[in-house]
């Protein structure tokens, strides 16, 4: 077993195979030889983990013994993004409103596990997918910080953009 | 303490980045459209959109340039492949365009086919690709005109490289004659390098000897149906201090190299003779192993892969057991002169033989007189490929 302490200082104990699926958490534990993983706070202590990491600690424990990415196969890592195909539970999980989906795409990114990191950003590629800009503006409540005259020069400088 | 709300545009660069990289294909019309959504998506999605360029035609230059601003910050810095390709490239054309050329900073490959080289010279090269070779890293150069001396012109501007791959004008033939890999050219261990030449229609390539001195490990693969003379010792001229390993294959039994001398390669431990089996290998095999001068030597490989069905009804006159007896002997002068006679000093002389079967293999080697001196020397490893 394994202590996991966040950094608002909640106390997890959870499975090794389960801690182990963050390779943040994996590496920890291995360099210093510990069962109990704090990890530092970030930005003066704003990045607060418990409540994405509940979400988190579910993944892991449903994906647990599954085999882990290698981190060294680009052609992997590429061909996992090709597809937006999430899995059936991984769907129902990642069903969250948009504050939780981004805080477990900071989690999954900040405690390293791959596979949450993908389905979150799989999640967001399929939101925008089809939309217009002005659409996905309204999805995010993001702000327009464009002005007429921009906007008309990067329609104009994308028209030249090729196929990546 | 108030922690601040999560939203799509707080999210770090490097996730819109991860975000971005997970659109099916990289869906370009997507793309644009996140370009638009505000500045931070502009810039990320850019990033993507302008990583590949083709300038294929001066119309295609010229709208480049009505379009994309100069700036070496701007989207030119974006360009990571550029590809650059017809006959319409001159020195006056680009220098009509010399800002936005030269505004390409960030460029790590690039891809250049049907280009007239010869129309440059040694102000002109550095001018216009002067500044892309501080960048490039990767050099593909297809169906160039080019003599030795602008390929040398050229590259030496090319001062990151790592891997350059040449090919010879394809247009009057299905195959390329001359094909040039190398790879890996900074680093601490040289890199490697393949030449495929087909010898009746491509020149040598010359200019290599003075790109790839530092190279450890070659392949060399030779076509010619004519029986035209091929002199290894001018790929790896002196200094090819740094070859270690050499692997020469004759690709046509029609193949008839002359002179294949390694004087320069004073550091050479493993030679590989590939596809052998062709008439007259016996002689240039021995001629090219008495040219060898580098103590380092410690392994040979004779890779008789002369073909189930030669073996099967011509091996012995296509191949005759007595006529490698002066391989034998070139072999057993190499282990006198840096052996001292013998091989216990880890030297090995591996012999593959293409067979059909064992039994082959116990008649190619031990129930004829083939490698007689070296197996007295108990140097002979025979393997059924």
């Amino acid at each position: 077993m394994v202590l996991l302490v966040t950094s608002d200082n909640k106390n997890f104990v959870v499975d090794r195979e389960v801690a182990d699926r963050s390779v943040f958490v994996k590496n920890t534990l291995e360099a210093r030889g510990l069962s109990i993983a704090t990890p530092p706070m970030l930005n003066g202590g704003c990045f607060e983990l418990t409540s994405p990491f509940l979400q988190v600690l579910e993944y892991c424990q449903h994906h647990r013994g599954e085999p882990l990415p290698t981190t060294d196969d680009a052609n992997a890592d590429e061909n996992r993004k090709r597809t937006t195909d999430i899995g059936e539970w991984d769907r129902k999980f990642i069903t969250v409103d948009h504050e939780m989906l981004f805080e477990i795409i900071l989690a999954a990114n900040y405690l390293d596990i791959k596979p949450l990191l993908d389905v979150g950003c799989k999640t967001i590629g399929n939101m925008v997918k089809g939309k217009s800009p002005e659409e996905v503006r309204k999805l995010f409540d993001i702000v327009n910080d464009f002005t007429p005259e921009e906007e008309a020069q990067i329609k104009k400088e994308n028209e030249w953009a090729e196929d990546p | 303490m108030q922690r601040p709300r999560k939203s799509l545009d707080s999210l770090p660069a490097e996730l819109i980045d991860e975000v971005l990289s997970y659109f099916p294909d990289l869906d370009l019309v997507v793309l644009r459209r996140c370009s638009l959504i505000c500045r931070s998506w502009r810039f990320r999605s850019q990033l993507i959109l302008f990583k590949h360029v083709s300038l294929w035609n001066e119309s295609r230059l010229q709208s480049w340039c009505a379009t994309i601003p100069p700036s070496p910050t701007g989207i030119s810095s974006f360009v990571r492949t550029l590809e650059l390709g017809g006959r319409w490239i001159r020195p006056q054309i680009l220098e009509q365009h010399f800002i936005h050329f030269t505004s390409l900073r960030n460029v790590r490959m690039l891809d250049v086919h049907d280009v007239d080289f010869k129309q440059f010279n040694e102000i002109t090269f550095p001018r216009y690709f002067g500044q892309l070779g501080t960048s490039v890293q990767s050099l593909r150069l297809e169906s160039c005109r080019s003599s030795t001396d602008t390929y040398l012109e050229l590259l030496k501007h090319f001062t990151r490289l790592e891997d350059l791959f040449v090919s010879s004008d394809t247009s009057s033939a299905k195959d390329p004659g001359l094909v040039v890999e190398l790879k890996g050219m900074s680093g601490v261990n040289g890199g490697s390098c393949r030449v495929t030449v087909d010898l009746d229609t491509a020149a040598m390539p010359l200019w290599l000897s003075k790109v790839c001195w530092r190279i450890q490990e070659a392949d060399v693969i030779v076509t010619t149906k004519s029986g035209r003379s091929f002199a290894v010792d001018t790929l790896f001229a002196s200094p090819a201090h740094n070859l270690q390993r050499l692997r020469i294959e004759l690709t046509k039994p029609q193949s008839q190299p002359e002179t294949y001398t390694l004087t320069g390669c004073t550091n050479l431990e493993q030679i590989h003779f590939s596809t052998v089996a062709i008439r007259r290998a016996c002689d240039f095999i021995p001629l090219t192993l008495s040219t060898v001068d580098s103590s380092h030597l410690k392994r040979v490989v004779l890779d008789v892969t002369c073909g189930e069905v030669v073996c099967q009804r011509k091996f012995d006159a296509e191949v005759d057991f007595a006529s490698w007896q002066p391989v034998d002997q070139a072999l057993c002068a190499l282990a006198e002169k840096f052996g001292g006679g013998s091989f216990s000093g880890g030297e090995e002389f591996e012999v593959a033989v293409k067979v059909k079967g064992p039994k082959e293999v116990v008649r190619a080697v031990s129930g004829s007189k083939m490698f007689s001196g070296l197996r007295k020397k108990g140097a002979v490893a025979v393997s059924q490929v």
